[in-house]
């Protein structure tokens, strides 16, 4: 069977016209818009989150794939992981949440930990219910289009018995079975961040939509020195913890209004 | 700094400790609890000073820890400086301590880091006050990092950078003034692996229960696993609606 190329597969998971739920999300940038920042200060703000929260989600994702797949196992040191592969998963097919067993222990005591050390490093509610209805976006994606990859199995078993899987975590999964690269897994994630508040923003206010492109691209610039300290993290604890207080003030305000036009 | 379990029913809790770039003065003490001022012992924090604070609660023991002034990382000139605590609860202790503000003068250099290990059912109450900045300044370089643990994993980890010449909007904005009150309490123990107690996640289906009141212009987050960070961006310490955090003393 042919497979895609892994870069196919990224954009794909890019693509704004993936139905996975995407578009009813702005990454913050509505509730940062009413919390009072100005419009002229969203390129400096995209910079900082490619820079902060984003590394959080991206870091969570390479970790997934590579505990899921196993092959960089917890005690490797960090340096002598190669930063351009994450390699394809090993694990034999679940059964139940405990039944995938990786090099790094069963599936779901290693999806209990990437969760938690991601659910301590995002402190504000808002922004992890936000996380676990974007991942049920795409584990649906995820389940329809990988349904035989173990990556796939394993956090399909783990969703039926624990409940919603953040984004960060199956876009590991999907990063795991697809082959694509932990680098690319980091800068895929910094861009989608970027591009969901780009396109968030055209609807918010009245702008000419290649100003906000190019303000993308300026933010995935800006993590770009970061890619390969981030496609290194090899354990839960390597995930960066880069918070963002302001951003995560202004989404729990958000989350209590009634009148808003993103989910979050 | 160690809070020891009396040796005879009834005696005083054992306060042992000892002094390096702070000292610490008992100030009061009982049969469960103690109360321990610390004091700076010269001029801190100057480029190159690393300041290191272990603080360890027994089980059962309570500690309420003062500060006796606040702190400033004073220009280093191009040297960094250094702020490590190391706070280690035993079962069922707590630890109180309503910090008084840690100043970042412009050109200092910090990094500022607070681990914590929480055992069955400790309770942790920090209050951090980071201000960028003596009045008219803009304030240095800082990093600020908190990582708390109970047995059964990772409570909070979050590391903030902040520049008082280059503020981050989203970071901190332009408010010089970030502070916290930390709320954390170790999972009861006996659980095997456990602490992943399947009705205590959240779903995203409980989309309202997740979220706190407001306290003024602070923000209450609940965290995954338990505890508040409660939180207050803002012009000038003052003007904070943060309560210092009760002692739990006599």
């Amino acid at each position: 069977m042919t497979s895609p190329h892994a870069l196919s597969v990224a954009m794909l998971l890019a693509d704004a016209r993936l139905p996975s739920g995407g578009h009813a999300h702005s990454a913050s940038l509505e509730p940062a818009l009413l919390g009072g920042l100005p419009v002229a200060a969203v390129p400096a703000w995209l910079i900082g989150r490619a820079t902060t929260v984003s590394l959080v989600e991206a870091g969570t994702a390479v970790v997934t794939a590579r505990l899921l797949g196993g092959a960089a196992g917890t005690t490797t040191p960090a340096g002598a992981v190669p930063a351009d592969t994450i390699p394809h998963a090993t694990i034999p097919h679940a059964t139940g949440p405990d039944g995938v067993r990786g090099p790094a222990g069963p599936a779901s005591a290693v999806l209990d930990r990437v969760v938690d050390a991601w659910a301590a490093r995002t402190p504000a509610p808002a922004l992890r219910d936000a996380a676990r209805l974007l991942g049920r976006g795409y584990l649906r994606l995820a389940r329809t289009l990988w349904p035989d990859a173990p990556e796939v199995r394993a956090i399909t078993a783990y969703d039926a018995v624990r409940g919603p899987l953040p984004r960060a975590v199956v876009l590991g999964a999907v990063a795991g079975a697809t082959g694509l690269s932990a680098a690319d897994a980091v800068r895929l994630t910094v861009y989608d961040d970027a591009q969901t508040a780009a396109a968030a923003l055209l609807k918010l206010e009245p702008l000419d939509p290649l100003t906000p492109a190019r303000w993308v691209l300026e933010a995935c610039a800006a993590a770009e020195p970061q890619v390969p300290r981030v496609a290194l993290c090899a354990t839960p604890e390597d995930i960066p913890a880069s918070g963002s207080p302001q951003t995560e003030g202004w989404a729990e305000a958000h989350a209590l209004l009634s009148q808003r036009l993103f989910r979050a | 700094m160690t809070v020891e379990r009396p040796a005879t029913p009834g005696a005083l809790v054992r306060v042992r400790t000892s002094d390096g770039l702070l000292a610490a003065r008992l100030v009061a003490r009982n049969g469960t609890h103690a109360e321990v001022a610390l004091v700076a012992r010269g001029a801190l924090l100057l480029g190159g000073d690393h300041a290191v604070l272990g603080v360890r609660v027994e089980a059962g023991c309570a500690l309420t820890l003062t500060d006796v002034g606040g702190t400033v990382a004073y220009d280093g000139e191009g040297r960094p400086c250094r702020w490590d605590t190391d706070l280690r609860l035993g079962a069922g202790a707590s630890l109180d301590w309503a910090g008084l503000p840690f100043v970042v003068a412009a050109g200092a250099d910090v990094r500022r880091t607070t681990t914590a290990r929480l055992g069955a059912g400790a309770r942790l109450t920090l209050r951090e006050t980071v201000v960028l900045g003596r009045a008219g300044e803009r304030g240095g370089d800082l990093v600020l990092r908190t990582e708390a643990a109970d047995d059964a994993g990772p409570l909070l980890v979050e590391e903030l950078r902040a520049s008082g010449e280059r503020p981050v909007p989203g970071v901190l904005g332009d408010h010089p003034v970030i502070d916290t009150v930390t709320t954390l309490h170790g999972s009861p123990g006996d659980e095997g692996s456990a602490g992943h107690d399947l009705t205590g996640r959240h779903s995203a289906g409980d989309a309202t229960a997740g979220h706190g009141p407001r306290l003024g212009d602070a923000v209450v987050l609940r965290l995954e696993r338990g505890g508040t960070l409660t939180r207050w961006l803002g012009p000038a310490t003052h003007l904070s609606p943060l309560d210092p955090p009760r002692p739990a003393g006599p």
